[in-house]
């Protein structure tokens, strides 16, 4: 008797269809998530440039900045001030990297469900290939 | 003394009423007794007269009746068995005595063939077996591990700040060591979903070794499976006296068929 592949063809045809949907979607959100976080980040070095002369002039009209002029007020607020630019840059690029880290990793695991759909539709059907092959049951209703 | 048969002295006046002079009247004696057979008539007691004499077969010997209805009387079985029958009779006859001249023994000629025919189907299987589980095993082997080699992404200090407040003449110290700060932060960060990735990667490379391991045990299975039907099959060939042999063997040759198709 001919064995059917029909199906399991028609499985595995499903599975890629399913997994080339999801890693079409995942680029399109990767590529996203790119693009968000680079024009967050371009905002916020904007708002840098901004603010570092207008911070530096406080302290200058107050004298506490300037040629040959040292002051710890001036270095503390230089100094919090780039704290605070370095936290908020690091914060951006942290939560861009996790979307993109967990992007990543549900592409990973659309890949691993898609091997393990395509192995246990190959293995069943082998399982019937080798049962039709092994079984000689056919005899048996002959033999009396 | 011999029962007086009134049945066929009324056949006989039947005959007579149709005027049907011209047909031969077949005086044979006949023996109606419990003997069977053709041969000699045991005594003058047991014959009938010519006039009794009636053309019907009733009781008449077998090889007579055969000779009458114009049968060959050689064939002892004609009409009773079966013509498969009739033909395994002969082969068993004829294999016999080609056992006996040989001396050899064993089975009759539909026997041996049908034998053959079910150990080629079993090596044809056998190779089915084979090949299916090999290239699931193939299959299982080239996946590749999709976690594998996965990059977690970084965030890496901006250089830019250290270099502002350098310009103005502000002591770097305090903001590199909020850097450090921060980067340590992200590294445990990166550490923990590096882990993540390593335990999906390796229940990955798990499973998929238990598979092909499934594969290989599946196939000695099947094997062995094949081999104890094939045994069990071509015993059941040799110690079986009611078989359709004939819807085996053609079940075998149309099994190989399309196997060749």
């Amino acid at each position: 008797m001919a064995f059917d592949y029909t199906a399991f063809n028609q499985g595995k045809r499903a599975a890629y269809g399913t997994y080339g949907a999801k890693a079409a979607q995942n680029a399109y959100a990767q590529f996203l998530s790119q693009q968000r976080g680079a024009r967050k980040k371009f905002d916020l070095q904007q708002q840098q440039e901004k603010q570092t002369p207008q911070i530096i002039g406080s302290y200058t009209k107050r004298g506490l900045a300037g040629p040959g002029v040292k002051s710890g007020i001036f270095n503390k607020g230089m100094t919090d001030f780039a704290q605070q630019n370095l936290q908020a840059f690091n914060e951006l690029q942290g939560t861009q990297n996790d979307e993109i880290n967990q992007l990543k990793f549900e592409q990973a695991q659309n890949q691993a469900e898609l091997d393990q759909q395509i192995a246990a539709l190959e293995a069943q059907k082998q399982q019937n290939i080798s049962k039709a092959a092994a079984t000689l049951l056919a005899f048996k209703p002959f033999l009396k | 003394m011999a029962k007086e048969d009134s049945f066929g002295k009324r056949a006989a006046e039947e005959a007579a009423r149709r005027n049907n002079k011209n047909k031969k009247i077949d005086n044979t004696p006949r023996n109606t007794g419990m003997y069977v057979g053709a041969g000699d008539v045991p005594g003058p007691s047991a014959t009938y007269s010519s006039s009794e004499v009636y053309p019907n077969l009733q009781a008449a010997p077998r090889k007579t009746a055969q000779k009458i209805i114009g049968e060959t009387p050689s064939s002892e079985y004609i009409n009773l068995v079966s013509p498969d029958e009739e033909t395994n009779i002969r082969n068993r006859a004829a294999a016999a005595a080609a056992a006996a001249a040989s001396g050899s023994g064993g089975f009759t000629v539909n026997y041996g063939n049908m034998l053959n025919a079910l150990k080629r189907l079993a090596a044809m299987q056998q190779n089915q077996i084979n090949t299916s589980a090999g290239s699931l095993s193939a299959l299982l082997a080239s996946q590749s591990n999709p976690y594998m080699g996965m990059e977690v992404t970084r965030t890496a200090p901006d250089q830019g700040l250290q270099q502002l407040l350098q310009s103005q003449g502000v002591d770097t110290s305090p903001l590199s060591q909020f850097a450090s700060a921060l980067n340590a932060q992200n590294t445990g960060q990166a550490d923990a979903y590096r882990n993540l990735v390593g335990q999906m990667s390796g229940m990955y490379d798990a499973s998929r070794l238990g598979q092909q391991q499934d594969v290989e045990a599946n196939r000695i299975d099947m094997l062995n499976a094949l081999q104890g039907n094939v045994l069990g099959t071509g015993t059941a060939l040799i110690g079986k006296k009611n078989v359709d042999r004939n819807a085996i063997v053609n079940m075998l040759l149309s099994a190989m068929n399309n196997r060749r198709a």
